[in-house]
């Protein structure tokens, strides 16, 4: 095929397709035409080379069209993640604020723990107990500590997960699904994933079974089963 | 090679050359048609489309006394995209390679 009648059949491919600014495309194909011949290809050589006219426009049409008979949803599809963004930006606030609640908690219940384990008593803020009661409890509370230390983590994790999913999904309406959309869960390795699995299974196993032992102790030491008012807790 | 992997590498190369310098249209396609077996014309749009969402854009230039030849440069939007696109690629791809290469599964 000729250059004249490369360029023609393009120009008519494209034009079917009804695919914009065809000027503009010609010129380049022209400029490639133009160059290769400097380089002494010959025009049939340089057509076979280009690619089929038909396969070419479509091309062009299959990245123009979307775009520009979605401009004015595009317009819309910003103006309503405007809005979303406002009220998820929120939610992700609020979620953040969370962790941080549950990171706080962890480390005051650890430290509960250990002051209880540990007969420290600032400022006589522990009630009366008898010490292996204190111990007992305080086993329980640093291993609450721990489980609410690692719930923070994976929460830390999937929220900011979601959030990446989020974006990526908010992108991908604009960009016409260019990037495969992103898994919700975390992906930690399946190493540390194990590790805060058992690491979880024994916290939670040690604090109830400290809890339990704290309380039946307790209730004996005291002689009854609301030991509490024994011991004068909440007056 | 098959053709669906090309497609989407395409724009990532093509941003890869742009970063490096800024090219006129028949070099970009001379590049990538020497290295990948493409037609040569498969370039063109992609320059379009990458031009259509802001990736890069052309300017005019008459250095050899010729026409004026049409250049593309990435914008910074371009760049942001290239550079993010090419730290997800080079995880993506260790990962793959993994994947293809391991004997035996991690279990879970």
């Amino acid at each position: 095929m000729k250059k004249i009648d490369y360029l023609k059949t393009l120009q008519k491919e494209l034009n079917n397709n009804h695919v914009a600014g065809i000027d503009e495309i010609l010129a380049e194909y022209d400029e490639h035409f133009n160059y290769k011949i400097a380089d002494g290809y010959s025009e049939e050589e340089i057509a076979a080379k280009l690619g089929k006219p038909e396969q070419i426009a479509a091309q062009f049409a299959a990245m123009d069209t979307p775009s520009s008979y979605r401009r004015g949803n595009k317009i819309l599809a910003a103006l309503g993640f405007g809005f979303l963004d406002l009220f998820i930006g929120i939610f992700f606030i609020l979620a953040y604020v969370w962790v941080i609640g549950m990171g706080v908690f962890s480390i005051t219940a650890i430290l509960t723990g250990f002051s209880l384990g540990l007969n420290f008593n600032p400022g006589h803020l522990v009630p009366f107990m008898p010490w292996q009661s204190a111990v007992l409890f305080g086993i329980s509370i640093l291993f609450l500590g721990f489980l609410a230390a690692l719930g923070t983590i994976y929460l830390y994790f999937y929220i900011r997960q979601l959030g990446k999913a989020f974006v990526q999904w908010q992108k991908n309406t604009f960009s016409g699904n260019m990037y495969p959309p992103l898994s919700t869960n975390p992906l930690l390795s399946s190493k540390a994933r194990r590790f805060l699995r058992s690491a979880a299974q024994i916290s939670l196993l040690v604090f109830g079974i400290a809890l339990i032992a704290a309380y039946i102790f307790s209730a004996i030491h005291a002689g009854n089963l609301e030991f509490w008012h024994v011991w004068h807790w909440f007056v | 090679m098959n053709i669906q992997y090309k497609k989407g590498v395409l724009e990532l190369c093509v941003l890869a050359i742009l970063y490096r310098h800024d090219c006129y249209g028949y070099d970009i396609s001379e590049f990538i048609s020497k290295r990948i077996d493409i037609s040569d014309g498969t370039v063109y749009p992609i320059l379009r489309k990458l031009k259509s969402d802001g990736m890069v854009t052309t300017y005019l230039s008459e250095d050899s006394g010729g026409p004026p030849r049409k250049y593309y440069t990435l914008t910074d939007l371009g760049e942001k995209e290239f550079l993010q696109s090419k730290e997800e690629w080079s995880s993506f791809i260790r990962v793959v390679e993994e994947i293809l290469t391991e004997g035996s599964h991690e279990k879970n």
